[in-house]
């Protein structure tokens, strides 16, 4: 685990690591597929760096979730299983407004990002946008541009704004769409695990039994797989 | 032989009293104040005892049977549990058991953390407060709140939890009594005349709260005893200004209230949030362009409500009982913004600039006057005219 991240992972960290009082979506996905492989108890234990998951050698946990994107080169010292969430980015729009319902209509909206991430090469490339973007230095001062109504619309990972937006639904919009990204959540194995194969088999089956849309729809009040794609 | 014997008795009642002497009168003379909340506000109460442990049990045994009578109510879950607690160099570290992060609700789960630090902070020496939940550091298991380190009471705001949608005693069956303070508050114009149903609610509530802030009592929206006498004797509110006939608002700064007068009667009193502090809301006398009403909200309780400033009403079913609105920076309004993110009316038409004062009942600026204009088609175009200058 990779503490805190907030509708994925919340719990309270003992000084051993351990990790109590745990919830979230990621927990829950923990829990179903340690039922899935036939496992009584699951320990949470909490990694606060990231990078470290991805390191050569052994790890003293036998699987890691953090909202891990899946990509070739962190398959290097880890194995990655079959994606359980799809991760595209997401279009959250101010409360009041009318949804856009094409990449047309959301380019007329005053839309606001967040600095330094991936979404500001996607926005200006594929939205094409009629208005000055407005960018802010935090996910909390984005989040607060939305409450504000200083903007219309803000662009960031999907599963970020969702999570935002289960905290408190009363003080924005809809989550209006998203744009495809094709960026897929797996969970981390050791390298050449054994359990590597069981893993995927036991990810599959959740997905395809609607597990892991259940729990979207608990934890972001809405499944991410089944939002319009506006581009 | 009686004599020795009650001797006896007397020297061993003093000596069973000796040990317990210096702890009780610690105890007598100290008592702790623990936090609940009342409506939408933070209230304290007070219990004995004087140390964080006393503190934080009696929290967490919540308010007494006559405290919820008077509608205290406790975000901390019931049956959580005291781990320990520790107090060193003004930091009081309270481990309390799973339950307590129990929930999902932002607000619930927040509204305890400030119970929680607002209790263990009035007691004497404590400057701030650590949790531990079983043992552990909590990490984003409280929105808004970052706990890896010790909270001072100066971090722990106030909670935004809106009262509970039905309190106890709301609802259901129409009651008489009900009924008669309903019918007083609609007299007085405090209640639309179609809201007095026997059954008390949020519009009853709001009434109250209404003549709560006229009677200068404090708001909390419960027909106590302080308000029902004060009711008694109430006569209907007056225009703070007289002349002009026709249909104006006067909204009351001071008060939070808002008087709507057709006449030179007060027809209707509302109770409304203006600016919050560092977005006051300006004095002055002001013509309205144009009304919303959003959803039938304001159409069901006091009739179509014309904005008559930035913020002086909005329609809304949780109204905080002190200054709090922060209006909204539309795209399309485009108001000027002040460094903290308020709207400030500079595009307010007729503004009188010669009164400033505005928390002076005394004086005219702090009630804005309203001419009502109807607008015959609600658009975007027309909000934008609801805040342009004066043509």
């Amino acid at each position: 685990m990779n503490l805190p991240s907030p509708g994925f992972q919340a719990g309270a960290v003992r000084p051993n690591k351990t990790v109590v009082a745990a919830r979230g979506l990621e927990i829950d996905f923990a829990r179903s597929l340690a039922a899935r492989l036939g496992l009584k108890r699951v320990w949470f234990v909490n990694d606060p760096s990231f990078k470290r998951m991805f390191a050569r050698g052994r790890k003293p946990w036998d699987l890691a979730l953090a909202e891990v994107t899946i990509t070739t080169a962190r398959r290097q010292n880890v194995d990655l299983s079959q994606p359980y969430l799809r991760a595209e980015q997401g279009v959250l729009v101010r409360k009041g407004l009318t949804a856009p319902r094409t990449l047309a209509a959301l380019a007329r909206l005053r839309i606001c990002l967040q600095r330094g991430t991936t979404s500001v090469a996607i926005v200006r490339e594929r939205v094409r946008p009629s208005q000055a973007l407005l960018f802010f230095a935090s996910l909390d001062l984005l989040l607060e541009g939305v409450r504000s109504g200083r903007c219309e619309a803000a662009v960031l990972d999907a599963p970020i704004l969702a999570a935002e937006r289960a905290a408190a639904p009363d003080r924005y919009g809809a989550l209006a769409g998203v744009l495809r990204t094709d960026e897929r959540y797996g969970v981390v194995l050791q390298k050449s695990s054994p359990l590597t194969r069981r893993v995927n088999a036991a990810v599959r089956a959740l997905v395809a039994n609607g597990t892991l849309a259940r729990l979207q729809r608990r934890w972001l009040l809405t499944d991410l797989g089944s939002l319009r794609v506006l581009g | 032989m009686t004599r020795s014997l009650r001797v006896a008795a007397l020297v061993f009642a003093i000596a069973a009293a000796a040990p317990a002497a210096t702890p009780a009168e610690g105890s007598q003379a100290a008592s702790v104040r623990v936090y609940f909340l009342q409506g939408e506000q933070l209230v304290a109460v007070t219990r004995p005892g004087s140390t964080v442990k006393a503190a934080v049990t009696a929290l967490l045994a919540g308010p007494a049977r006559a405290e919820t009578a008077k509608q205290f109510r406790t975000y901390v879950p019931s049956g959580t549990r005291l781990r320990s607690v520790r107090f060193a160099n003004g930091v009081a570290t309270v481990d309390l058991g799973e339950r307590f992060a129990a929930g999902r609700d932002a607000e619930s789960l927040s509204a305890r953390i400030t119970q929680l630090v607002y209790t263990v902070g009035s007691v004497p020496g404590v400057k701030s407060v650590r949790l531990l939940v079983s043992g552990g550091v909590p990490l984003k298991l409280f929105p808004g709140y970052a706990l890896s380190r010790p909270v001072t009471r100066a971090q722990a705001t106030r909670p935004i939890v809106p009262p509970p949608t039905a309190p106890p005693g709301e609802g259901g069956q129409p009651n008489p009594e009900t009924r008669a303070l309903q019918q007083r508050l609609a007299d007085l114009g405090f209640l639309a005349l179609s809201a007095v149903d026997g059954v008390a609610g949020e519009q009853t509530r709001f009434a109250v709260i209404a003549f709560q802030k006229w009677a200068r009592l404090a708001r909390d929206g419960v027909a106590g005893p302080q308000t029902r006498a004060a009711l008694a004797q109430a006569g209907r509110p007056s225009p703070l200004r007289s002349g002009g006939g026709g249909r104006r608002v006067e909204v009351l700064l001071d008060r939070q209230l808002a008087l709507a007068i057709e006449n030179n009667t007060v027809v209707r009193a509302i109770h409304v949030s203006t600016g919050a502090p560092g977005c006051g809301t300006p004095a002055g006398s002001y013509s309205v362009f144009g009304r919303r009403c959003g959803r039938g909200q304001c159409r069901s309780r006091s009739g179509c409500r014309g904005r008559a400033t930035s913020s002086a009403a909005s329609p809304s079913t949780s109204i905080p009982t002190s200054p709090s609105s922060r209006p909204r920076t539309g795209a399309s309004g485009r108001p000027a913004t002040t460094p903290s993110g308020c709207t400030t009316s500079r595009r307010s038409g007729r503004r009188s600039r010669s009164s400033p004062a505005r928390e002076s009942p005394a004086r005219n600026g702090h009630r804005a006057r309203a001419r009502r204009r109807r607008l015959g088609r609600r658009t975007a175009g027309d909000r934008r005219r609801a805040f342009s200058p004066l043509r």
